[in-house]
């Protein structure tokens, strides 16, 4: 047995569609305690006899013993030899999280390293205890051989056989099947010695699964042969027979095997390590982890499924990141260009240089057009990081005794991977809030005239150029009065301040560090994420966070965030010769105030615009860059919003709008107060971006 | 990437491709395979409120990449930038930083007798950052320890 060969290869691509397996396994198992259709269960089967298949293959026993004792289980399910309940629905969970552990462990080149010993003990004590006499036989999805002769009922398509049964006229055609046994390693390897001897004595006719298919081991252990030979029958029965570790094999004349017309069945192909059919998400998308991984050299050049979603490919996500770099510096030029086009314009009359002018307007049209292309091309629907929530809520809802019906609308909204990448785990914050602090105990409920199951509702929509998403619960709401007791307490305002403070204010106290929430849950303590931590992530990105709250009724989280990190829209403003970005999305408007407009209150300098105060900050003080521009009499303010805050930022001048590519702070200067990133302008030089929502947000703190 | 202490004796570095550059009237080398590239100067757009060394970002074919005075860093008396100054690019944990020189003079194969660990008397607050000291025929060139020169 080669048992040297390299099967590096093959662990990816096991790896890759087993997570998809398990991500389904997971998903459907959720919506099974709920809606128990035999569809679902069937889908549920033949996931965990995918994994069970394609475990065995690779030789991860652990893995492939857990998959089997989980397939026996749902096996009686489906079956309806007894019915799902909560202790079963909790231990294949557990066995999920397993097999999804054992990923990881695989992944790190540890192999399936897992006790599974009680895991596997469970599931036999669920099956016995159930007055089912442990049939622990393996069942195969395969239809049952009505044909006694054969190994298995043949899975050659009608049509064949018509033209298969007229090429007997002109020689001799013989039929093999072979189902190799369940333990065997190098799959392909036996199949092909039998394609081999097909070959060498005479022609292949058929063979199924396909060829690739079988070099792919996408079988289980069934595949059969029909060919013509001119080599006599027991020759080449003897040579089959020489194949090793073979379970069962027939071979005969054409037509002898297969003895009834009704066991033809569908080609229902026994899955093995294929990418299900059922599959309705894009491919550039599942895992958890947003894991995407290029095909191994074997596979068909871009595994395609033709479907109700049409033809996908699988990309690689380093190349996409690099496409993106290589969009962001034709961008960048593109702009250089433009401006030396224009500066050459003025210099000379020329026809030559009027047909500059014109390739550059069309080349800035494709780069526009390449680089929205390319966003969408990372672009991700939502419900890659909506998939983890329902087994989360489930978790914290069945750990807290409560009854909770969580709704996930718009998970076809699609935002960049980069936002995908770190918006996960502040929605699990704020929704293990809600279902934490927010939903009450059932018995509450009904005392308060609700339903007892509380309903907790996380929607995304696109809104322009950014992505809205809510969380809204139907819980008890936030009581303001206790909110502003805390701040109170905790030092951050003043009685007398508090109670001048309207409800919106006295919200953003939740935001606040030090404001510590009752009871922390043990999956949330330790990992430091507080709502203070929550906003000021949201706000790094360029998001904006806000909160309703109705006492008894519920409340509402609502994130606005930008589709995309990587390329902004930037107003450029010089500010003591520097120029800098400020990302337009936070930009209100621009004005040119008179010294004598400035006013002072509290020692701020404020200014009143259309009867609305607006504080002022001097954007030189805020950089560290002394000196104010000679006696000015007149000053630019850019005006810059974050949710209901207005801001006056003071510069020098205002020099144009432009798009920029975001690159960040190398990790040698680390953070710097005030500067988000630094792009590169169309002069080729480097401009800091501000960070318009920490300025913004470290004044109002 | 580790940083031996040459010690004089002749070992696995003893023939050591160094690029020297000079800094106020001291010729300093750095292991060229911590290098890059070498680029002429350009503008250098300053980040508040980092240290006085770190002149500020550069734009390096796309890439914005930081750059700092060795000058400052070694309290030097700054000088004015030359038509000889040049930027190195080196390679650290960081990624890429770029250091400002007068002048890259030569790139030298330095034997291992040349090299010579820093005689204790000249230890001064600036001696972590100098690994050894090599002897040509017309020069004495001090050898930067890189990662302590450019740790903040």
């Amino acid at each position: 047995m080669s048992a040297e060969l390299d099967m590096s290869q093959y662990v990816d691509l096991f790896l890759q569609e087993g997570e998809e397996q398990i991500e389904i396994l997971e998903q459907e198992m959720l919506k099974l305690e709920s809606d128990p259709s035999n569809e679902r269960m069937q889908i549920i089967f033949r996931a965990a006899h995918t994994l069970k298949g394609s475990s065995r293959a690779m030789g991860f026993s652990n893995f492939a013993e857990l998959t089997h004792e989980m397939e026996n289980l749902l096996d009686q399910l489906r079956n309806h030899t007894f019915e799902v309940n909560t202790h079963i629905a909790n231990s294949l969970l557990a066995c999920i999280d397993t097999l999804a552990g054992m990923m990881d462990t695989i992944r790190a080149g540890e192999g399936d390293a897992a006790d599974c010993g009680d895991l596997v003990k469970t599931l036999q004590e669920i099956l016995a205890g159930n007055g089912v006499g442990g049939d622990t036989t393996v069942v195969e999805v395969v239809s049952s051989p009505e044909n006694t002769g054969l190994p298995f009922a043949t899975q050659i398509p009608d049509d064949l056989h018509e033209a298969l049964t007229a090429s007997k006229e002109v020689g001799a055609v013989y039929h093999v099947q072979i189902r190799l046994a369940e333990d065997c390693v190098m799959k392909f390897v036996r199949a092909f010695m039998a394609v081999n001897i097909a070959q060498e004595s005479g022609e292949v006719l058929a063979c199924f699964p396909d060829q690739d298919a079988l070099e792919e081991e996408k079988f289980e252990q069934d595949f059969e042969l029909v060919f013509t030979s001119d080599v006599s029958a027991n020759d080449l029965n003897e040579k089959f027979a020489g194949i090793g570790e073979v379970e069962a094999f027939a071979f005969g004349q054409w037509g002898e095997l297969i003895a009834e017309a009704s066991d033809r069945p569908q080609l229902e192909v026994v899955a093995g390590i294929e990418a299900a059919p059922f599959m309705s998400e894009e491919i550039i998308s599942p895992a958890p982890e947003n894991k995407v991984v290029a095909p191994p050299a074997g596979a068909p050049a871009g595994t395609t499924r033709k479907g109700d979603t049409g033809q996908t490919v699988r990309v690689d996500v380093a190349r996409l990141d690099n496409l993106m770099n290589l969009v962001g510096e034709l961008v960048i030029d593109r702009t250089r260009i433009a401006q030396i086009g224009a500066e050459l314009a003025l210099r000379y009359n020329d026809s030559q240089v009027d047909d500059l002018g014109e390739t550059v307007s069309h080349i800035a049209r494709i780069t526009s057009d390449l680089q929205d292309q390319i966003m969408k091309a990372r672009m991700l629907p939502i419900e890659t990081v909506f998939n983890r929530f329902p087994r989360v809520v489930r978790d914290l809802a069945q750990k807290l005794g409560k009854d909770i019906k969580l709704d996930l609308i718009g998970g076809e909204t699609e935002l960049d991977r980069s936002v995908i990448e770190v918006i996960g785990d502040p929605l699990l914050h704020i929704l293990r809030n809600s279902i934490d602090h927010g939903v009450e105990m059932p018995d509450e409920r009904e005392k308060a005239g609700k339903s007892r199951q509380g309903l907790v509702v996380v929607s995304a929509r696109h809104q322009e150029n950014h992505i809205v998403i809510e969380i809204t619960d139907d819980g008890k709401g936030i009581d303001l009065n206790r909110v502003k007791t805390k701040a109170i307490e905790a030092g951050l305002v003043t009685a007398e301040a508090a109670a001048k403070l309207s409800d919106k204010e006295a919200l953003q106290f939740i935001f606040h560090s030090g404001l510590s929430t009752a009871a922390e849950v043990s999956e949330v303590s330790g990992r430091g994420v507080g709502m203070d931590i929550v906003r000021s992530n949201i706000q790094k990105l360029g998001g904006l966070i806000d909160l309703d709250t109705t006492i008894g009724e519920g409340s509402r989280f609502s994130l606005r965030l930008p589709l995309t990190l990587a390329i902004i829209r930037g107003l450029l403003v010089d500010v003591a010769n520097t120029v800098f970005v400020l990302p337009l999305g936070s930009v209100i408007e621009t004005l040119l105030i008179k010294d004598k407009d400035i006013q002072r209150i509290n020692q701020r300098e404020v200014v009143v615009i259309r009867g609305v105060t607006t504080p002022l900050v001097r954007m030189r003080s805020v950089f560290g860059m002394g000196g104010e521009s000679s006696s000015a009499e007149e000053f630019y303010v850019v005006i810059v919003g974050l949710a209901e805050q207005r801001m006056g930022l003071v510069v020098d001048r205002l020099v144009g709008e432009q798009e920029v590519v975001i690159k960040s702070l190398s990790r040698f200067c680390g953070e710097v107060r005030g500067v988000s990133g630094a792009t590169i302008l169309g002069d080729g030089n480097v401009a800091l971006i501000a960070d318009v929502n920490g300025i913004v947000a470290n004044d109002r703190g | 990437m580790e940083q031996e202490i040459f010690t004089g004796s002749s070992e696995i570095h003893s023939d050591q491709q160094t690029v020297v550059f000079r800094l106020a009237d001291e010729s300093y080398g750095i292991e060229i395979f911590r290098v890059n590239e070498i680029i002429r100067l350009r503008e250098i757009t300053p980040v508040p409120r980092t240290e006085a060394f770190v002149k500020g970002l550069v734009n390096l074919r796309g890439k914005t990449i930081p750059v700092i005075d060795l000058r400052s860093r070694f309290c030097l008396p700054d000088c004015a930038e030359t038509e000889s100054s040049r930027i190195i690019v080196v390679d650290s944990e960081a990624g890429q930083i770029g250091v400002v020189v007068d002048a890259v003079t030569e790139v030298l194969t330095l034997h291992g007798d040349q090299i010579e660990s820093t005689p204790a008397l000249v230890s001064d607050a600036n001696n972590q950052f100098v690994k050894a000291v090599a002897k040509t025929n017309d020069k004495l060139i001090t050898l930067l320890d890189l990662d302590h020169a450019l740790a903040a």
